[in-house]
């Protein structure tokens, strides 16, 4: 199982998701059909998930090294949040997003497909790979829904009908994303202290990740100095959003990146 | 305020002449890692109703010094780093040099001066109610300071070990800093038994002639070679019929053998999907001993081995040190700590590949690194205890 069988699991994943969002929005309270909506949504889940699991078994290492690697597991655990999401608020209209950004990132791998390379350099060989990358594509999962959230909000604050729950919604979701990117940073650096001798040096990686982690830590501070604005936050949800796209992809093609450790696979 | 410090930041690089700020060494570091906890203590406890120490301490304090820093991180993150080419004036004012400038250092004390301040308030009087806070507020602190006091006794060396040879077994406690380039002598000494490498096989790619990159297309997939590979490149469905990874030319093919710098190489035949063309011949990686040798496949594409990629590498050494003789194996990933030291595989010669003789060793020192630790383990607790409130948050 590898890339080139990427398009099938892909397509029957975005099929599954789209007719599952369609009756969940659609279903006009009928019980019944919107259950049938979810279990579609998560049979798209399981789908790709097993696309996963076997281009690891492939590929004989963890498909975590590329960036189209990266991406994939963001596509499976983006809907994972937005159905958890769903699940737990009813907001019909977030696994909709939710689903329609992992597709992009679908689509993104499908024009842009990737090497199947199983070679992976032995720095990467070891117990921290999985956990670092693992969690901290989940934090972005996550910070990713925190921005959607936002989008939402400042669209509904622009046509007046901004409610305060919809930042209440973002702040639980930076709060759990937040976390996680912490502890990605941290593994980081005790990975590195392992691996390269020295638990920071300022890689641009490890900078732009730091200057991630210190804008969220901005936006968890101003609301909770002044928990009555909403402008602000939304606007700074959604800028820390575009840092955290930088530091992951951005950073491939940063002058001050050219000698980057985590330069790789692209 | 933070306005001020920038401005404060920028006075102090240009009058020391663009050359950053001191980095602080043994004993001066300990000092001030002692003295600033202390003070911010004895300040808080004396003036804690003073206008000053109750900003100092409050949010929006916290989050102009979280915006100082990010600014100071973000130069650091645009502008190249430690490159002559760039601009002097950028030079003079710190930002070519940002992780050891005076704006770095004055955005960091004055972000860890709020910090403090805001632990110390919400540590007293204390209760379990702040314990999540302070686990993440005071992680901070002390990895931050530890960070930035420890750098200046930290030591990263170089060892370059040679393989036994002619009888002659080199023992080596001369080490470089790789940095300032001066030589520094462990208290102990290490000699090199064995070096060894495994590598991935090669791989197969299609090469464009008049751009020198290599080519893909819809999978972009560069398969591994080896003995029986089917695989199709471009239009091209290839076949590897022999495939041998130590082999050395003799007239028109490759053969085994088992001298040094033999190279791996592979018979291969492709064909084109579309024009029914076959090609059929040799290719090899080369190495520094045998040419490398592509195969046409039209006017400007030629099908080639890449250079085979490091799988994992290591050397059997043995520590010296008075009656002592510690053998042991260093491997990437694998460091082994010693009277304080910890000792890494770093590299090795890689124009010579597997039959390198040499093996670079990365010896590092780091006093600090327990303080550092603990502030880690605390930021660690924190982000959990984050990851349940923020599951509260919800109810």
């Amino acid at each position: 199982m590898d890339w080139i069988n990427f398009p099938a699991f892909a397509g029957i994943t975005f099929i599954s998701w789209l007719s599952g969002v369609s009756l969940v929005n659609f279903s006009a309270r009928k019980k019944s059909l919107e259950t049938t909506g979810t279990v579609l949504v998560i049979a798209g889940i399981a789908v790709l998930t097993l696309f996963v699991v076997m281009l690891w078994i492939n590929l004989e290492r963890p498909p975590l090294r590329t960036l189209g690697e990266t991406r994939l597991w963001y596509s499976l655990f983006l809907p994972f949040v937005g159905v958890i999401t769903y699940y737990r608020w009813r907001y019909k209209w977030f696994l909709g997003y939710a689903l329609a950004l992992a597709s992009l990132f679908l689509m993104i791998n499908y024009l842009n497909p990737e090497t199947y390379s199983k070679t992976l350099m032995p720095a990467l060989q070891s117990p921290w790979f999985v956990p670092h990358v693992i969690v901290y594509i989940f934090s972005y999962a996550l910070l990713a829904a925190s921005s959607l959230v936002a989008v939402k909000g400042l669209y509904q604050l622009y046509s007046r009908e901004l409610n305060l729950k919809v930042l209440r919604l973002a702040d639980n979701l930076v709060y759990v994303g937040f976390s996680f990117l912490t502890l990605g940073l941290l593994f980081g650096a005790l990975w590195a202290k392992e691996a390269w001798g020295h638990y920071w040096t300022w890689d641009p990686k490890e900078t732009w990740a730091f200057l991630t982690w210190l804008c969220y830590l901005g936006y968890m501070h101003f609301r909770h100095f002044q928990p009555r604005k909403m402008k602000a936050p939304l606007w700074a949800l959604s800028v820390a959003f575009i840092v955290l796209l930088i530091c992951w992809f951005g950073i491939n093609y940063l002058p001050s990146a050219a000698n980057s450790v985590h330069v790789y696979g692209d | 305020m933070v306005l001020e410090l920038i401005f404060l930041g920028l006075i102090f690089e240009v009058l020391t002449g663009g050359r950053g700020a001191p980095l602080l060494k043994w004993p001066v570091n300990i000092m001030v890692g002692v003295g600033l906890p202390l003070l911010l203590l004895i300040l808080y406890y004396r003036f804690k109703n003073r206008p000053i120490i109750k900003w100092l301490s409050s949010v929006p304090a916290a989050i102009s010094a979280i915006s100082f820093f990010a600014l100071v991180v973000l130069l650091l993150g645009f502008i190249p780093q430690d490159d002559t080419s760039v601009n002097r004036y950028l030079r003079l004012l710190g930002l070519t040099h940002m992780k050891n400038s005076w704006l770095m250092m004055i955005s960091g004390l004055y972000f860890l001066v709020t910090l403090g301040f805001v632990a110390l308030r919400r540590a007293t009087p204390f209760s379990r109610k702040n314990l999540g806070f302070l686990l993440n507020h005071a992680g901070l602190w002390i990895t931050i300071a530890a960070g930035y006091l420890g750098a200046g006794d930290l030591m990263r060396l170089n060892l370059t070990l040679l393989e036994p040879h002619g009888g002659m077994n080199q023992t080596v406690s001369q080490a470089v800093n790789k940095r300032t380039g001066e030589t520094y002598t462990l208290p102990f000494s290490v000699r090199l038994e064995d070096f060894n490498i495994e590598h991935y096989n090669p791989k197969l790619a299609i090469l464009d002639g008049r751009t020198g990159k290599l080519l893909f297309e819809d999978d972009k997939s560069m398969p591994l070679i080896e003995e029986e590979l089917k695989a199709t490149l471009l239009n091209w469905d290839i076949e590897v019929l022999e495939y041998e990874p130590e082999a050395f030319r003799a007239d028109d093919r490759y053969v085994h053998g088992d001298s040094m710098g033999n190279a791996p190489a592979a018979y291969v035949k492709a064909m084109n999907g579309i024009s029914g063309e076959v090609r059929e011949g040799w290719i090899s990686s080369g190495s520094f001993r045998v040419m490398y040798q592509h195969m046409p496949l039209d006017n400007h594409r030629f099908l080639v081995m890449t250079n085979p990629e490091p799988e994992k590498y290591s050397s059997d050494i043995v520590i010296e040190d008075g009656e002592v003789e510690l053998p042991l194996t260093l491997e990437v990933n694998k460091p082994f700590k010693y009277r304080g030291w910890k000792l890494y595989q770093l590299s090795y010669d890689e124009r010579m590949g597997k039959w390198s003789r040499v093996s670079v060793i990365e010896a590092v020192r780091d006093p600090w690194l327990p303080v550092v630790y603990t502030g880690i383990f605390l930021l660690l607790a924190g982000a959990l205890y984050l990851f349940w409130i923020g599951q509260d948050i919800k109810e």
